[in-house]
């Protein structure tokens, strides 16, 4: 070695630590690739080399409780193609686009950006009809090929469309059951998988796998067909009646809380979501909350009863008003209701009765019942957007204490209400609310049954008994007499609530029969009636009614009172009344009635007033809606009526009328039962309604 | 040749030659299907032919002393210029680039011999110096070495030229070249990276670009990158097995059997395959500086410095090029890639590195 020779020793020492640096350094990077993005890498790799086309499971039907089908799914045919097999890229889509109404163009241009991708297939249309499917088929194109998918069928159109909800494209649930459920209704879908190559040539030995999808489980739902259909028909006709923004009406076994109908009007036909607005899309009975009014007495008439702090003989004076902390409360009767039993209280409603039992039981105790029975919390029912309403303890002084005893500075949603007097009618047990009921196999064996379950027990059996006594006697002899049914024991409580927008109500009635074995709970709520009348009484409660009555007849419930009475009847006087409240009159005195003539004023009938027949006689009603020749005619009892329903009957009857005020009939001159020549006028003074309750 | 001179004969740097190239007709075999259904053994056997070839390429320049060698420095000089002139007014072109010289049926590939031509001539050049401690000494070396680059250029083969560079900064750097000089050097060639990115052909820039962004043009240029990585990264730890490889045996890795062969031993044979190539490449770099340490003469430091400077470049380049480290430059992986002539010149150099390291004593009569 010569002089440099230890310089050149130092610099291959370097040279050498220069190879072990880089070598380090590329083992390095292999290892970060294979290791730390690895993963990605290699599903990238996968994605490369396969065409997997995913095969769509079929969803599982939605029944209702006697499995009817609500919701099905059919096959349909979806186009597809694959790019690479497509020679002449303008020719097949100038001869795809006539038939399948594309345009020309974005055909071409999907095809040519797939084609440089090298997708391995791509969607052209999804879901075509069977005619599209048969044009397609009929070009015979290379490259173009169908793929089976399932699309949503809802063979009842609207009904319970708030209930089931809707599917996107994907068959994914968007809303409703369809939602909360999809998991089991959407099952696990399939797939092809196919190997290509660079140029996304199908490999001659390349492998091909088919793995089937696996279908849907079948849902049977709480919802009987016939009820919901009930409901929906009672719903949509009362709000065309009273010309209201929107209703609600729910059904519910309160044994089990199940779901028997749940309706909101005005609602969707889900096979065609897309093309209603999204706000009707919205469940109203459970995302929806509402100031209950009177029907929320039950509430408090059960914390007062349970905590013992009142008897239903206790006695009460109501002078018209109660003052609270300074603030003067009225009732919803002018002058109010005097002396009466706590029974007459819960039965005329009286505001400032339930006001005293509130601060009997003061704040604590009296909130403990509210949350008790599910307020302010949701009820954990399956369906979407269940809001929890509007209760806050924190913000309760004394002035509010009183307000919410009677419904007022409380809302809550139409789940919860019911979900409440169904507590009261199942002996204080308050049941979940459920609409799910079992989960089928594609072999009709039961996968999952959905248990009824009960929350808690919030007030004692023999407390329940006390309140569905006194809930019997509102409809039997208090303000719920509209919700009367002939035969039967019926439970239930008026609500009429004013909405802090001027002259808007929210009209309700709440109950449940048979009263000694209660089974089934209904909750009507009609929203802004918009005809003058407003009060739950006059347009919820006949609502109610007809739901109910018809309900039972459909469920085969017998009549407990039949044959009670053997004595005669005293025919009572219905003449120039509706033929409505005629009819009804005579149905609370046992008697069947037959109507002669059209209109809607009774102006004769036969028997007379006074006579004495048996229950269940026929008493002939003559109605009319013109003026009728009969001289002299009898002035009309008008109490009560509207300026338009007095101005209706006395012109029925051939009188004329002299309107004094507004609101409603409280005096009139001649007075009723006076014998006048027909022409008449009557002096009839109105006077504006009390805005708190009826 | 004296049969003595063997006992000195660095057989470990055999054993790791003929491991590297059974890899690599594993590998080639695996990267041209000759497994699938239709495939041919024709890459095989041609690779194997190389390899048989080699061995006698290797022995012939092993029997000859390489100071002898040393002394016809000017000879092969001028010889290896010829070549590259040939190349550049008859060659073959493939590719767009002109490179090869037909031979019968094969094709003569001058470039990758005037690698081994660079580092014999620029190691007695250096040998005369004996150092270079001044501005004329380094520039006299790099009109040595620029000549033949920029024929190579011409043809045009950066990836080559680059490679003649670093043979050129690793022979220079060993022979002492003081530290200030060569940083000056490099500054300098920082300096002047604006006026040679006019001379980049499109291609050339658009490969760089695509180096510091491969989404610029994932089915264009950068393409080959991402293909890469995918491969690399999908083989996981002990890979997907030889002839496996769904990256490759598909055809979305560029160029398998050449320039991109080391994703398909990554995807093939995993973390496991790659860690034990590279460690092979380590073992041979250190086996030829430790004969550039122990050789008897600096003339022979320079010549096994300039060996090992071009396979640690060539292997950094090329790997680090199919994991996205290093730009796309045409660079074979030595005793990896298929083709010919880089199979002989790199048996050549490996000759060469031998031959100094067996007569590395005096020999003793």
């Amino acid at each position: 070695m010569t002089y440099s020779g230890s310089i050149i020793k130092r610099r291959l020492v370097f040279l050498l630590l220069i190879c072990l640096i880089l070598s380090t350094a590329l083992i390095g990077r292999v290892f970060w690739i294979q290791f730390v993005r690895g993963d990605e890498l290699r599903q990238r790799a996968r994605e490369q080399w396969t065409r997997d086309s995913p095969v769509e499971p079929k969803r599982g039907t939605i029944y209702d409780r006697n499995m009817n089908p609500l919701a099905i799914s059919a096959s349909v045919n979806s186009v597809m193609a694959s790019p690479p097999d497509i020679k002449d890229v303008e020719k097949t889509a100038s001869l795809l686009s006539p038939v399948l109404n594309i345009d020309k163009e974005v055909l071409v241009k999907t095809l040519k950006d797939a084609k440089a991708k090298k997708k391995g297939s791509i969607f052209i249309k999804r879901k075509i009809t069977d005619e599209e499917a048969e044009a397609v088929r009929k070009l015979n194109l290379k490259g173009i090929y169908f793929t089976e998918e399932s699309k949503r069928f809802y063979p009842e159109k609207n009904l319970a469309s708030h209930v089931l909800g809707f599917t996107g494209i994907d068959s994914q649930g968007l809303d409703g059951i369809e939602l909360v459920y999809d998991k089991y209704l959407r099952g696990v879908p399939g797939r092809i998988i196919s190997e290509r190559d660079a140029l996304s040539r199908e490999l001659p030995f390349g492998l091909e796998k088919y793995i089937p999808p696996e279908e849907g489980l079948n849902l049977v739902l709480t919802i009987d067909k016939v009820i919901q259909h009930i409901a929906e028909r009672e719903l949509e006709k009362a709000l065309a009646e009273h010309n209201a923004k929107k209703g609600t009406i729910i059904i519910m076994d309160p044994k089990t809380g199940e779901i028997l109908a749940m309706a909101n009007k005005p609602d969707y036909d889900p096979n065609d979501y897309k093309n209603y607005p999204s706000s009707l899309w919205r469940n109203s009975a459970v995302s929806d909350v509402y100031e209950p009014g009177s029907t929320f007495k039950i509430v408090t008439a059960a914390a007062g009863l349970e905590e013992g702090v009142v008897r239903p003989d206790d006695r009460f004076y109501d002078p018209g008003y109660v003052v609270v902390a300074g603030v003067r409360i009225k009732c919803w009767r002018a002058g109010g209701h005097g002396s009466q039993t706590f029974a007459q209280v819960v039965q005329n409603s009286c505001n400032p009765g339930f006001v005293e039992v509130a601060s009997r039981l003061g704040k604590d105790r009296f909130i403990k019942y509210i949350k008790g029975f599910g307020f302010g919390e949701a009820t954990g029912i399956d369906l979407p957007g269940e809001a929890k309403g509007i209760f806050n303890p924190a913000k309760i002084g004394p002035v509010e204490l009183a307000t919410v005893s009677f419904g007022q500075g409380i809302s809550v949603t139409p789940i919860q209400l019911i979900t409440a007097v169904a507590t009261v009618a199942n002996d204080g047990k308050m049941p979940e609310p459920h609409i799910a009921k079992a989960l089928v196999g594609k072999d009709g064996r039961v996968v999952y049954e959905f248990k009824p379950r009960v929350v808690r027990q919030v007030i004692s059996e023999e407390t329940a008994a006390e309140v569905k006594k006194l809930l019997e006697s509102v409809v039997e002899n208090g303000t719920g007499g509209r919700a009367k049914i002939e035969g039967y024991r019926v439970a239930g409580k008026t609500g009429t609530a004013e909405k802090y927008a001027d002259g808007k109500y929210v009209a309700s009635f709440v109950g449940f029969a048979p009263a000694d074995d209660p089974k089934f709970a209904v909750l009507v709520v009609i929203d802004e009636p918009s005809t003058g009348v407003y009060y739950g009484g006059q347009i919820a409660a006949p609502v109610f009614q007809k739901v109910m009555a018809d309900v039972l007849k459909y469920k085969g419930i017998k009549p407990a009172l039949q044959g009670e009475q053997k004595e005669t009847v005293k025919v009572p006087d219905v003449r120039n009344l509706y033929v409505e409240d005629a009819r009804r009159i005579l149905t609370q005195h046992k008697l069947a009635v037959r109507i002669e003539g059209d209109g809607f004023v009774v102006y004769d009938q036969v028997p007379a007033p006074g006579s004495e027949i048996r229950p269940g006689s026929t008493v002939i009603l003559k109605v009319s809606d013109s003026k009728t020749d009969k001289n002299p005619a009898t002035v009309p009892d008008l109490t009560g009526r509207t300026i338009r329903e007095a101005s209706e009957i006395l012109n029925a009857v051939g009188l004329k009328i002299d309107i004094n005020g507004s609101g409603f009939a409280v005096r009139q001159n001649p007075p009723p039962g006076a014998e006048v020549d027909l022409g008449t006028v009557v002096k009839v003074f109105f006077e504006p309604p009390t805005k708190t309750e009826e | 040749m004296d049969p003595k001179l063997l006992k000195n004969l660095e057989y470990q740097i055999i054993i790791v030659i003929l491991l590297i190239t059974a890899l690599s007709i594993l590998t080639i075999t695996s990267a041209t299907h000759a497994t699938a259904p239709g495939g041919s053994f024709h890459y095989t056997k041609m690779q194997l032919i190389w390899f048989l070839l080699g061995l006698v390429a290797m022995a012939v320049v092993l029997m000859i002393d390489y100071h002898t060698i040393g002394m016809l420095s000017n000879a092969i000089y001028i010889a290896n210029l010829v070549l590259l002139l040939v190349v550049l007014f008859m060659g073959k072109t493939t590719m767009g680039a002109q490179r090869w010289i037909p031979i019968g049926p094969f094709s003569f590939q001058p470039s990758e011999f005037s690698k081994l031509a660079v580092i014999i001539t620029l190691a007695k050049h250096l040998d005369k110096k004996k150092t270079i401690n001044n501005l004329k000494d380094l520039i006299l070396v790099f009109v040595h070495v620029g000549i033949p680059m920029v024929l190579i250029m011409k043809q045009p083969d950066l990836g080559t030229s680059l490679v003649l560079l670093a043979i050129m900064f690793g022979m220079i750097f060993v022979a002492g070249t003081s530290l200030k000089l060569l940083l000056g050097t490099v500054a300098a060639g920082v300096a002047a990276l604006p006026v040679l990115w006019q001379f980049l052909h499109d291609y050339q820039r658009m490969r760089i670009l695509i180096f510091l962004n491969p989404n610029l043009d994932p089915l264009g240029f950068g393409y080959h990158v991402i293909q890469s990585k995918i491969a690399i990264g999908s083989g996981r730890f002990l890979g997907k097995g030889l002839f496996q490889g769904t990256q490759n045996q598909l055809d979305f890795i560029p160029e398998q059997q050449t320039d991109f062969i080391f994703a398909v031993l990554g995807e093939e044979l995993g973390f496991i395959g790659g860690m034990v190539l590279l460690m092979l490449f380590f073992t041979l770099l250190y086996r030829t500086i430790r004969i550039a340490f122990r050789s008897r003469d600096i003339l022979g430091s320079y010549m096994a410095a300039g060996v090992a400077s071009m396979w640690v470049f060539q292997v950094l380049v090329n790997v680090g090029m199919t994991m996205g480290l290093m730009p796309v430059t045409g660079i074979p992986l030595p005793f990896m890639s298929y083709g010919g002539s880089s199979f002989l010149m790199n048996m050549m150099a490996v000759g060469l590195v031998l031959n100094i390291g067996m007569r590395r004593q005096k020999i003793l009569f």
